[in-house]
């Protein structure tokens, strides 16, 4: 019997709870072993477990002073957790191919966490790499190491 | 099938339809608006797609409605908690008959999936949409390889 009166958050939530303390070991246990993650402005698109493990640590390591900040998120009625999420820091490594200007950068998108029987079964983050390309001052989203 | 979202799916039909007066009607009169990639880089100051329902949500719409035809869209998943928050991940697009912004008719096509997120009020009316989408992609697939 649960004798306590402690509220649980959805999945979802608890998903994106891990995630913004940077505690992404915490997130994954939340997770199906074969949880899909996608980004597809990224061209990220495959197992949470390695590629979203490869994001975090490839974002982490190229902008030292992270931070993530949920301005807005709810779970419907299928257990999916809608969440608003702003990216920001200052780079100090390259990152995906945006090479290394120091460059403060601040990004908002929209995550879809997915789950089933209060697993996390997928997350599918929704932002515009237009915006990333202008933090920093790439021109053509073809040549992205060329920047102004 | 949760009632806030009934509203919504009506604004995406009255969107296929190009019937703006109906997307519009759907929305209380002070809507808020947030498309979040829409930014757009003038001399002095950014341009954002942040605004109301009633301003910049017609002239954006109208104005995709213009460049796109045959503009469309397509739900591939909708749902709401019990407060009115209604998620909704959906495909738009169309082919290229004017110029759109800073992207010239090249006769192309465009179609991007995008993350919306509304707010349904207690009479049925949207009080705020905000979305999310890739505008690499989109001017990618438009053949527009410049970031602005």
């Amino acid at each position: 019997m649960n004798t306590s009166n402690q509220v649980v958050a959805p999945a979802g939530e608890a998903f994106i709870a891990g995630f913004l303390s940077h505690d992404f070991a915490s997130a994954l246990a939340l997770a199906t072993p074969d949880a899909r993650f996608e980004i597809l402005p990224l061209g990220v698109a495959g197992s949470l477990a390695i590629e979203g493990k490869s994001f975090f640590a490839d974002l982490s390591a190229a902008f030292p002073d992270l931070g993530f900040t949920l301005t807005h998120q709810f779970t419907t009625s299928d257990g999916s957790t809608c969440a608003r999420v702003r990216i920001e820091g200052t780079q100090a490594g390259d990152f995906r191919g945006l090479v290394n200007q120091e460059k403060h950068m601040d990004l908002e998108g929209g995550w879809l966490i997915r789950t089933q029987a209060g697993k996390v079964t997928s997350v599918r983050v929704f932002w515009c790499q237009n915006m990333l390309y202008r933090r920093f001052a790439v021109k053509r989203n073809d040549q992205i190491t060329i920047t102004a | 099938m949760n009632p806030s979202t009934q509203p919504v799916r009506r604004f995406f039909e009255a969107y296929k339809a190009h019937d703006l007066d109906a997307m519009v009607a759907m929305c209380d009169f002070n809507a808020d608006m947030d498309y979040v990639p829409f930014e757009v880089a003038r001399r002095q100051r950014v341009v954002r797609g942040t605004g109301k329902v009633h301003g910049i949500g017609k002239t954006i719409w109208s104005a995709l409605i213009d460049a796109f035809p045959d503009l469309s869209n397509d739900i591939t998943w909708i749902d709401a908690d019990g407060q009115g928050n209604v998620a909704v991940e959906v495909h738009i697009g169309g082919t290229q008959a004017k110029a759109f912004g800073t992207i010239p008719a090249a006769s192309q096509r465009y179609w991007v999936p995008h993350l919306f997120t509304f707010k349904v009020n207690d009479r049925g009316l949207i009080t705020g949409i905000s979305a999310f989408w890739d505008g690499a992609d989109m001017n990618r697939q438009l053949g527009y390889a410049e970031v602005d």
